[in-house]
């Protein structure tokens, strides 16, 4: 499930892919032989301001042309908005039923927040007891991975029968989705610390506390934000999967509400909605991040 | 000290005898430590902390497991099946996209920024909508697995397509191969490993996807099996079909495992 990070570092290697740089800089017509792409029809010669604005202005013009013939085809062809609103409706769904999107967002958010937020803790709790005993690690690991197998979506109905219809069992619901890869990256980033530094700690008779605290919790850091990145997706999925299932509130109660009425615009606008919620805690996470590296690089 | 396992004082003298030991240490552990939970929750049964209907214990499970065999056979492979035929579209679909995106400079700047884009939208949300557009059957579970698995491996195999060692791709290209070539015989082998990186997360979320959609709506299937069971208290039916879905994952995982051994090897005796 970790989308998020292949997204991030397949940008950073576009990034420095050769070609585009060759591309971006507006190399004249000799290094246009490089460019393995096209090399069959000479393409031709813009200016270079628009070359540098390419990068942009395709991908946007695209979504706009998707977009204005999605809305031109439902026009022409009579679509029932039922099946597929042209974008104007969802607009306009968006902005007529904003006060009841944003009477909802609170139950969704502040579960799925809840939820990672004691996901992140107890996951952080239980890969320390992993690192205390290397025999409670054994134990317990390969099972905690072999469990990751089931698809843990499964479990929403069981959360429902043993926590009741209110919010506790998506707040538990939610906890469980989103521990297990806190628990994982956290243990493999207190394994993985320099074997020289532990050696350096045990020769200083440093205590096992100590080592704990000060050498293998800041060098597991990185993992565990990777981690924390994956699991606040993973929390919303929760509460989402948990709202289909039963509640009275929340943008996953309507959603499902919207659908069962055939309001297919408000169905995409609560879609929209959830979006911006979801960049919205993605961004404090990755705040977060840069908060305590800027602390610990001090 | 538990930080230094393979440098314990023993290593030189007893060589083997501590391996041996090791190996049955971590063959032991776990299955000793899943044992200690199944009879903590038979123990947690037994005393009566939860009414069974909440906590039934191992042996309730173990019996509708067996008892009830071909009933949850039948539905499990219904899952399956689903499962199977939304990841192979998405498989498809996503590398030939990713294909396209590669081969293709303009394809490239045109679509992947929207892709990156589109996978901030939580998909988990759309599962009513796909009902409301395929009905309630199959098709829009396979349809919904398929846009839940696609861009996890859009996104993956683009990353190992367009990240071949540029020396080769030049290399080929001097040699006059033209781009096709250059994708299927250079560029789609170096990529194996991006690409099935990205098929195994797509997998997950393909069966994810199917057992969502059987919850929003099915009549059959594990999806609904659980959601059935436990809406109507039978808690060990719920369990044995969870337990039935672990097996279908891991069929399916062993599938792709067994898929990507025998790509690498035509890949390596082909050079």
């Amino acid at each position: 499930m970790n989308t998020h990070a292949i997204t991030v570092e397949s940008l950073d290697k576009l990034a420095s892919d050769p070609e585009n740089v060759s591309a971006g800089s507006g190399h004249q017509t000799g290094d246009k032989k490089q460019v393995a792409s096209t090399p069959s029809r000479p393409r031709p010669t813009v200016n270079s301001r628009i070359r540098q604005l390419r990068p942009i202005l395709l991908p946007v013009l695209f979504a706009l042309g998707v977009l204005s013939i999605w809305e031109f085809l439902v026009w022409v062809t009579n679509y029932p908005a039922a099946i597929l609103p042209p974008p104007t409706d969802i607009l306009g769904a968006l902005i007529d039923n904003r006060i009841v999107l944003l009477q909802n967002i609170p139950a969704t958010a502040g579960v799925a927040l809840g939820g990672f937020a004691i996901a992140t803790v107890a996951g952080i709790a239980i890969s320390v007891a992993m690192t205390w005993s290397l025999h409670l690690k054994e134990a317990f690991f390969p099972n905690i991975i072999a469990f990751q197998i089931v698809p843990k979506v499964a479990w929403a109905p069981m959360f429902v029968l043993w926590l009741g219809i209110g919010m506790e069992s998506r707040l538990g619901f939610a906890t469980f989705i989103s521990i297990f890869p806190i628990i994982i990256s956290m243990t493999a980033g207190l394994y993985n610390t320099d074997p020289t530094l532990l050696r350096l700690c045990r020769s200083l008779t440093a205590s096992k506390w100590q080592v704990l605290v000060n050498v293998r919790f800041p060098y597991s850091l990185p993992y565990l934000f990777s981690a924390m990145k994956i699991s606040i997706t993973l929390a919303m999925i929760g509460v989402i999967v948990g709202e289909f299932i039963t509640s009275q509130q929340g943008l996953g109660y309507l959603i499902l509400v919207a659908a069962g009425r055939a309001e297919t615009d408000l169905v995409m606008a609560t879609v929209l909605v959830l979006c911006f919620v979801g960049l919205f805690f993605y961004g404090l996470v990755e705040l977060g991040t840069w908060l305590v590296k800027r602390w610990f690089g001090e | 000290m538990a930080s230094l396992p393979r440098n314990t004082p023993f290593s030189g003298l007893f060589g083997t005898l501590q391996d041996r030991a090791i190996i049955l240490r971590k063959a032991l552990l776990p299955v000793g430590a899943m044992l200690l939970v199944l009879w903590g929750w038979n123990y947690v049964v037994d005393i009566k902390v939860f009414p069974t209907v909440v906590l039934p214990p191992p042996s309730d499970v173990l019996d509708v497991l067996l008892m009830q065999n071909a009933f949850l056979f039948e539905h499990t492979l219904q899952t399956f099946l689903e499962c199977l035929g939304g990841f192979v579209l998405a498989a498809m679909f996503g590398v030939g996209l990713a294909m396209l995106v590669t081969v293709s400079r303009v394809a490239r700047e045109m679509l992947y920024p929207n892709l990156v884009l589109f996978q901030l939208i939580p998909t988990i949300a759309l599962a009513p909508l796909f009902v409301l557009w395929f009905g309630l059957g199959s098709e829009s579970r396979l349809a919904y697995a398929m846009c839940l698995a696609l861009f996890p491996i859009v996104v993956a195999s683009s990353t190992g397509l367009m990240n071949t060692n540029p020396y080769f791709v030049r290399l080929c290209d001097s040699l006059t191969a033209d781009r096709w070539q250059i994708l299927f015989r250079v560029r789609f082998p170096f990529a194996l490993p991006h690409i099935f990186t990205g098929l195994r997360i797509g997998l997950t979320l393909a069966i994810i996807g199917v057992v969502v959609g059987e919850f929003v709506t099915a009549q059959s299937g594990i999806g609904y099996l659980i959601s059935y069971a436990s809406s109507s208290l039978e808690t060990a039916m719920a369990l044995a079909a969870i337990v039935y879905l672990l097996g279908a994952g891991l069929v399916l995982f062993i599938l792709l495992m067994a898929f990507e051994f025998t790509l690498n090897k035509i890949f390596s005796t082909e050079s």
